[in-house]
């Protein structure tokens, strides 16, 4: 009997004793702040960035944009489908090199959809500037895709980016950023594009060989239009729905804006013709009138509001997709 | 003897003291509970999902889920994975109620069409052109496709992109995660590669008990029984024969014969003491000469009384120079 006592009065001390021992169940605390608070890290960057040019590579060798299957499309897999195209032709034009090498990739920060990200290549060749790339996605459930290219404009400095881990703030594009919108800094330029170079908007840019380009081309197509007792219009605008931009380290902005350019030419008493690299993207007979559809993308730098220095185009090509006699369709 | 029976009964109760010290502690360590524990839940949704806050609970435990086939477990950005979770079935690990217990909260979705049909417009529109002939030219679609393609182990499960996911394990039948190395702030998203149901999670966590007590407990128990046991033996051994031995030795020394003759003890019990001089016997102001000339001469000049008690002198010299050694 005594000993039944003495183990019991063991054995309740002992569970007593380990009781008091035994930590209570832990419970949850705050997590630590995010490591990477871009929206993309280096390692999602690079798995985007390969499977792109995996998959241009597969195109390039094809010559077909029906090897786009998930990272290249908008407006650009229109442009290499033009591209393919003048290729086919004899001594037709290579594609533009896009290199695969990254100077810097540019992401955003943001929460929410779409989101953007920007890569600047490697040079690609001594006598070409590196190329601006522009990768959006549209949602969650959709991949980056590779929408649209630009080379850079001879001379023209890329403004300093929030770091890779952080990411850059994607602005909207009626925030206000450096005393005033991207919005309204594209519509001005979208409309120094349509008056000239004799616009009072001439000298709120900097010069830029884009907007040269575009009016020598107006300059040479209004006197053929002339000569040929013809017309010459073009008409100009922003796809504002396609258009991003992406906060500067010192407050300016990068805007990203793709533009669609729409020149006719038509003449009397004569036939049009095209460039012989153009003759591909022909669609239609042409006769005395002929349509260029151009797919642009143009990157804007919208300097801080303190900064003395005026919007620049940093980057910019012009695209041609397709020449018809009637128009865009 | 009233000393002895008290030291015996106080080993004695040292040993009681013992076995009970020792009872507890094998106790306490037998049912000391594990330090590594599994806390589990059963799941039936394709999705299991842990938030950046909850894995806080176990910073150097592991996440395990299980099903079968492939299994695939991804990070996010927590807006990214709940905009994800928008359109999946999953079960959100919630709690760890008690120590082998994971509480989840199903969350049940009908599940979208896997892969919005992207329409290319292929259709050659007739041209407005005088020209009979037809655009050959599809004209290209700017939607994008959604259906992103396996990209290494990165799985676009139902066709939906993977561009969200961060950091990949795989498994088949189980995934296993260490939670170090997810990053911190990041939802943990497990899923099965083929949409199939899973069919359960555990979390292992360190427990760490407060059992340093026990070891010493133990030792103490089995000194104190040590010594209880050796006054045990003590009770039962007769020292009746050796105490009296030991007493009558004593008692022997006691009350034994006198001194051995020519020892000091015989001497003074004989009443042998240090001679007293007199100082009445040495002239006034000749002190010093006297004792001089006393130290100079003595093997000669000393009278036989002198000698003797000399001797006697000599003799306690020698017995102090003994003393000594």
């Amino acid at each position: 009997m005594n000993r039944i006592v003495l183990v019991s009065i063991a054995a309740a001390g002992s569970a007593a004793l380990l009781a008091g021992c035994t930590p209570a169940v832990p419970v949850s605390g705050a997590a630590s702040p995010l490591e990477v608070t871009a929206a993309v890290t280096e390692g999602q960057q690079a798995r985007v960035l390969d499977e792109t040019f995996a998959e241009l590579a597969a195109a390039d060798k094809a010559k077909s944009t029906d090897e786009f299957d998930v990272r290249i499309g908008g407006d650009a897999k229109v442009v290499r489908a033009a591209e393919y195209k003048q290729q086919s032709a004899d001594d037709g034009p290579t594609p533009a090199v896009l290199p695969e090498d990254m100077q810097a990739v540019y992401v955003s920060s943001t929460e929410v959809w779409p989101r953007v990200m920007v890569g600047v290549s490697e040079q690609p060749s001594e006598d070409l500037t590196p190329v601006v790339s522009v990768w959006v996605q549209e949602n969650v459930d959709t991949p980056y895709q590779m929408r649209s290219w630009a080379h850079m404009i001879p001379g023209a400095t890329l403004p300093k980016m929030p770091g890779p881990s952080v990411g850059a703030d994607q602005l909207e594009t009626t925030d206000e950023v450096g005393g005033t919108t991207a919005q309204a800094v594209m519509d001005d330029y979208v409309k120094l594009l349509k008056d000239g170079k004799d616009s009072d908007l001439n000298d709120t840019f900097t010069e830029d060989t884009y907007r040269e380009q575009l009016f020598t081309a107006r300059t040479a197509l209004t006197k053929t239009a002339k000569t040929a007792d013809g017309k010459y219009a073009d008409t100009i605008s922003l796809t504002e729905d396609d258009t991003y931009v992406l906060e500067t380290a010192e407050g300016g902005a990068l805007v990203f804006a793709p533009v669609r350019i729409s020149s006719s030419l038509s003449v009397k008493d004569a036939k049009v013709s095209v460039s012989a690299a153009d003759e591909p993207l022909v669609d239609g007979k042409l006769v005395d009138e002929v349509t260029h559809e151009y797919r642009d993308l143009v990157v804007m730098y919208i300097p801080a509001e303190d900064s003395e220095e005026l919007p620049t185009v940093v980057a910019a090509d012009h695209h041609l997709i397709r020449a018809s006699p009637d128009g865009e369709k | 003897m009233e000393k002895d029976v008290s030291l015996r009964t106080t080993g004695l109760i040292a040993g009681v003291i013992g076995v009970i010290l020792l009872i507890v502690g094998f106790i306490a360590n037998s049912v000391r509970p594990p330090e590594a524990v599994v806390a589990y839940a059963e799941v039936d949704t394709p999705v299991v999902v842990y938030d950046p806050d909850f894995v806080t609970i176990s910073p150097d435990g592991q996440i395990a889920v299980e099903g079968s086939g492939e299994i695939v477990a991804y990070t996010a950005r927590p807006v990214d994975a709940e905009a994800w979770l928008d359109e999946a079935s999953y079960s959100l690990v919630t709690g760890l109620p008690d120590w082998e217990t994971l509480s989840t909260r199903s969350v049940e979705r009908v599940v979208a069409s896997p892969s919005p049909s992207p329409s290319p417009s292929a259709s050659a529109s007739p041209s407005a052109s005088p020209s009979p002939s037809p655009s050959a030219s599809a004209s290209p679609s700017a939607s994008p496709s959604a259906s992103a393609a396996p990209a290494g182990e990165f799985i676009a499960a139902d066709g939906r992109s993977s561009d969200l996911w961060r950091d990949v394990w795989t498994g088949t039948d189980r995934v296993d995660i260490p939670v170090a190395s997810i990053p911190t702030g990041l939802t943990l998203v497990v899923m099965s590669a083929d949409n199939s149901a899973l069919t359960g999670t555990e979390l292992s966590l360190t427990r760490t008990i407060n059992d340093d007590w026990i070891a010493p407990l133990l030792w103490w128990g089995a000194a104190l029984l040590l010594a209880g046991l050796i006054a045990l033996v003590v009770l039962f051994i007769d020292l009746r024969p050796a105490q009296s031995r030991s007493e009558s030795w004593i008692a022997a020394r006691k009350a034994g014969a006198g001194p051995k003759p020519g020892s000091r003890r015989s001497r003074r019990a004989e009443g042998a003491t240090i001679p007293q001089a007199s100082l009445d016997e040495t002239p006034e102001g000749t002190e010093s000469p006297d004792i001089e000339a006393d130290e100079a001469t003595a093997p000669e000049s000393v009278p036989d009384d002198a000698k003797a008690s000399g001797g006697h002198e000599g003799s306690q010299d020698n017995d102090r120079g003994e003393e000594r050694s």
